[in-house]
């Protein structure tokens, strides 16, 4: 429980006032325990730093479309290994 | 009779039975972030703007923290302060330097100081991915789209890309894949200098051009303002073309305050 709520916080405080990638570490390990939180960091990214000539398209989205998906199948993966042992 | 190998196990899919509530959830709180981001674009930065701040108080505090423990720690923040120092004047003595010898080729051109607005980086890159610098300074302080944003010494740093009422956003030359045209060496050759993150950027020329390391590399400003120096040539005998990798005189991870230029 308290490495859930570490790492969820560092996240929002790392896209806040850490350097990009170790937000990606935080926010990855956050979305192990709740998913669509790497799907509103990516978002949350995109609307605090996007601007349109920076990127053809919103970045931080799609990274956190791809981490929420990702994470989705790795915890439906992780129950079903737990409930099958 | 049950045996360990009568028991059937449900075929679980990819997704768990609750991911579709929480897909629907973030999807919902997608659209609200975007409705928020383009009807009030100041609106979720005047929320993080105090974070911001906090953040870099903290850092602030942690440095001045590390200095109290020990007098190495001090001697490395003065020594770090005097580069910071020594990079300003430098890149302020080429651009008067450069500005002189167009001065003196042209006889009579303009000479009165750009008139712009000082504005704090309240973020700036890593923090932010995309090479952006977020200011404090938005309409009210009379930034506007378009306006260029100068560093330590009128170094030309990006261009306004959006702004609120008292926050704006700045994309830097340097970001991935931006293209801006600029100069090269003394001689001035015209190229298209490609941003490669982090200040740097990345241009090619013929291979019969001759580019030495070392050779100034220049943007417009007010004049041909020199930005970095050419650190690398990469000149492969199998291509027509050498590439030519540009350091920039200051980094904006070091980027505390900025002037915004009409």
């Amino acid at each position: 429980m308290m490495l859930r709520i570490a790492s969820c916080a560092l996240a929002v405080i790392g896209v806040l006032a850490f350097p990009w990638p170790l937000t990606l570490v935080f926010a990855g390990v956050a979305a192990l325990f709740i998913p669509p939180l790497a799907l509103l960091f990516g978002v949350l990214v995109d609307i605090l730093y996007f601007v349109p000539g920076a990127y053809p398209v919103p970045l931080g989205t799609l990274l956190g479309l791809t981490g929420f998906l990702i994470a989705l199948m790795v915890q439906g993966f992780m129950k079903t290994r737990i409930m099958g042992a | 009779m049950k045996t360990p190998f009568s028991r059937t196990r449900r075929r679980a899919g990819l997704l768990s039975p609750g991911s579709g509530v929480a897909i629907i959830a973030a999807l919902a709180v997608v659209v609200l972030f975007f409705i928020l981001r383009i009807f009030f674009p100041g609106a979720i930065a005047g929320i993080a703007r105090p974070f911001w701040g906090t953040g870099a108080m903290l850092t602030d505090a942690s440095a001045g923290a590390s200095a109290f423990f020990g007098d190495k720690a001090q001697i490395v923040r003065e020594r770090d302060a005097r580069a910071r120092e020594v990079v300003a004047l430098q890149a302020e003595n080429a651009a008067l330097l450069a500005r002189t010898k167009d001065l003196e080729r042209l006889l009579g051109g303009r000479v009165e100081p750009v008139p712009g607005t000082l504005a704090g980086v309240l973020i700036r890159p890593p923090v932010s991915p995309y090479d952006t610098l977020v200011l404090d300074q938005g309409t009210r302080g009379g930034v506007a789209v378009g306006q260029q944003v100068l560093g330590p010494g009128g170094l030309p740093l990006g261009t306004i890309e959006s702004v609120a009422e008292d926050t704006a956003r700045a994309l830097l030359y340097s970001a991935p894949g931006r293209m801006t045209q600029g100069w090269l060496g003394e001689k001035r050759i015209p190229v298209s200098l490609e941003g490669a993150s982090a200040g740097a950027f990345r241009t090619s020329v013929p291979r019969e051009s001759v580019v030495a390391v070392g050779e100034p590399v220049y943007l417009p400003g007010p004049g041909a303002v020199p930005i970095g120096t050419v650190v690398r040539v990469d000149a492969d005998p199998s291509t027509p073309r050498a590439v030519i990798h540009v350091r920039p005189f200051s980094s904006p991870f070091s980027l505390t305050w900025v002037t915004v230029s009409p």
